[in-house]
């Protein structure tokens, strides 16, 4: 956990020092952008070669929806009362 | 939405070349993988450092804006938290691993797939693409019925790229600010939040 926090606030200092500048940005982004297709196809690859992972599709899938529901609903109903609370009085 | 299209066609080719069996052996892909996420993590970081968004949103805004983010992730946790109730072959480390992608599906399932297995990764790509695809279809109703901070906490760190345009359209322009906002916190928290639960010894 230390390396990878390390290697982000490492990243972070570098990108202080390109701040303001729009080229390096555009060419961090396409390095982000392939290393996310990267980091999925080999997690698509792991995928495809487990067994277990195949064969619990199913249960998988429930599993990925009902936590992204059942959050979803947490986030909104908490929001709900931020609004009422701090917000709404904001309106016109 | 385009930009999730290619992120998954990429994941679907490495599952039809996994399927395959003709992927040459001897390679240890798993390392392989563990490069990759330090190599995403340092740009990652790039990003976050280099966007003077990033800092200039932390001291524009009153006090108020701050509670967004905060809401969300207790809303978003709690929630997760409730997901083992329902399915108790979920560990509340690993529901909540999930949940605190807050629908960065990209970087949340390739931190868990090396931090933790392959299938809660999986879980994680599919349950934070769902959250996406469901803010996107949903706002319009949630913001009717919950307010207008409905569809920037169903969004959760998208809310600053991908939902943004349904956010601003239902919610209005100001609410655009807060949900870039809320976004980019959300954003820049997913990498900790999720390294911590994972490691956290407890």
């Amino acid at each position: 956990m230390i390396t990878i926090l390390v290697v982000l606030s490492a990243g972070i200092l570098f990108g202080l020092l390109i701040v303001g500048k729009p080229k390096w940005h555009l060419f961090n982004n396409h390095l982000l952008n392939w290393a996310i297709y990267l980091l999925l196809f080999l997690l698509g690859i792991s995928v495809g070669t487990n067994r277990e992972v195949i064969q619990n599709i199913g249960k998988i899938g429930y599993e990925a929806i009902a936590i992204s529901i059942i959050s979803i609903a947490g986030s909104v109903l908490l929001s709900a009362i931020l609004f009422k609370f701090l917000f709404k009085q904001d309106e016109k | 939405m385009r930009s999730s299209l290619i992120i998954f066609g990429f994941f679907v080719a490495g599952v039809l070349a996994g399927l395959s069996g003709k992927l040459p052996t001897g390679y240890d892909f798993d390392k392989f993988g563990n490069y990759a996420l330090f190599l995403l993590m340092f740009l990652a970081g790039v990003s976050i450092g280099s966007d003077k968004n990033s800092w200039k949103v932390l001291s524009t805004y009153n006090y108020k804006i701050i509670w967004v983010p905060v809401t969300i992730i207790v809303g978003t946790l709690a929630g997760s938290a409730l997901v083992t109730l329902v399915i108790p072959t979920l560990t509340l480390r690993e529901s909540l691993a999930v949940g605190a992608g807050f629908g960065y599906y990209s970087l949340s399932s390739a931190f868990i797939t090396q931090l933790h297995s392959h299938s809660l990764g999986v879980v994680a790509l599919l349950s934070n693409i769902f959250r996406e695809v469901a803010t996107l279809l949903a706002t319009p109703i949630l913001v009717k019925y919950f307010g207008n901070l409905a569809g920037i906490a169903s969004g959760g760190a998208t809310a600053m790229d991908t939902t943004l345009p349904v956010i601003s359209k239902y919610s209005g322009k100001s609410y655009a600010i807060i949900a870039v906002f809320s976004g980019i916190v959300l954003t820049i928290l997913v990498p900790f939040l999720v390294t911590l639960i994972l490691t956290f010894k407890g």
